[in-house]
């Protein structure tokens, strides 16, 4: 019945998500689409997929999107990151249900398919293909951010330890009493 | 608990490494751009050859671009839609693109001959 805790988990990392959207939106790269990103917010939504469930990640890498289109972005900018989050979630989630991949894998993988859609979604927006020409320059970006995201999640799991337990046996609790009902 | 990475991770990394390679092959290979064309909303606007030196004001309707080609190289000299166009630098290799997106504007460096393109 306790839900308080799972949900104040994901209030941080949603948090968490926001900032990291925030600080990528201070980066500027030399690519000029304006809501093409590195895709660090990810990060964030990575650690809540493998640590505590796939659902919970979906809900905050939406919000996220609609969140910080809300504060910092644009109408184009909100659909390219809405691609962008979308593609490398599904990424993100295949690649970690192979159970053969560590954080860091799956994590640049989750970048580079974040860069992907961005740039396939705006060579649509603008009916042009030549916009493709960026992507190669995202990729190799995407694997450093991709490695540092899939550090820190490492890393995050050892210092949260076992607050992260307690949260996540109370999801698992939560869908066995869903199942039960 | 899992191990900081496994070897499986260096086949994601080397996937994405081998995509970046190629697609920078495919896109940038013919060389130095002879012609410059201008596309707004997808439509072929201008074609200019890049050997000729000219600066020149686009008005859209979203706003206003100015290009400059000089020296076999283009460039948007100044925009009113917050800058990522003049930052992109100027452009004299073939395939190559500034890209306005805001004004939904390219600007592509083409390998191809003026004459050919212009027709």
């Amino acid at each position: 019945m306790k839900k308080a805790k799972p949900l104040a988990f994901c209030a941080v990392m949603l948090a968490l998500a926001m900032i990291l959207s925030y600080i990528e939106s201070l980066i500027p790269l030399p690519v000029p689409l304006p809501g093409v990103k590195l895709g660090l917010a990810n990060t964030a939504v990575l650690f809540v997929m493998l640590y505590l469930s796939p659902e919970y990640a979906a809900v905050i890498s939406l919000l996220r999107v609609l969140l910080s289109a809300l504060l910092f972005g644009n109408v184009t900018g909100f659909i390219l990151s809405l691609c962008g989050a979308a593609l490398s979630f599904a990424v993100m989630l295949l690649l970690a249900k192979c159970r053969i991949f560590s954080a860091i894998g799956i994590s640049i993988g989750g970048a580079a398919a974040h860069s992907t859609a961005q740039v396939l979604a705006a060579s649509l927006l603008m009916g042009n293909a030549s916009v493709i020409y960026y992507l190669s320059f995202l990729l190799l970006c995407s694997t450093v951010t991709g490695a540092i995201g899939g550090t820190v999640v490492l890393l995050l799991q050892k210092r949260l330890g076992s607050g992260l337990l307690s949260a996540r046996k109370q999801v698992a609790l939560e869908e066995q009493q869903q199942k039960s009902c | 608990m899992e191990k900081a990475t496994k070897k499986a991770d260096l086949i994601i990394i080397l996937a994405v490494i081998a995509a970046a390679i190629l697609l920078f092959t495919a896109y940038t290979a013919p060389g130095q751009g002879k012609t410059v064309l201008i596309y707004h909303n997808g439509e072929l606007l201008r074609v200019l050859p890049l050997e000729h030196d000219l600066s020149f004001t686009l008005t859209l309707e979203e706003g206003v671009n100015t290009v400059v080609i000089k020296n076999g190289a283009v460039w948007v000299e100044s925009a009113d839609c917050g800058g990522d166009c003049v930052r992109s630098g100027a452009k004299s290799k073939a395939g190559s693109s500034i890209v306005c997106l805001p004004h939904r504007l390219v600007i592509e460096v083409s390998g191809e001959d003026y004459d050919a393109v212009s027709g």
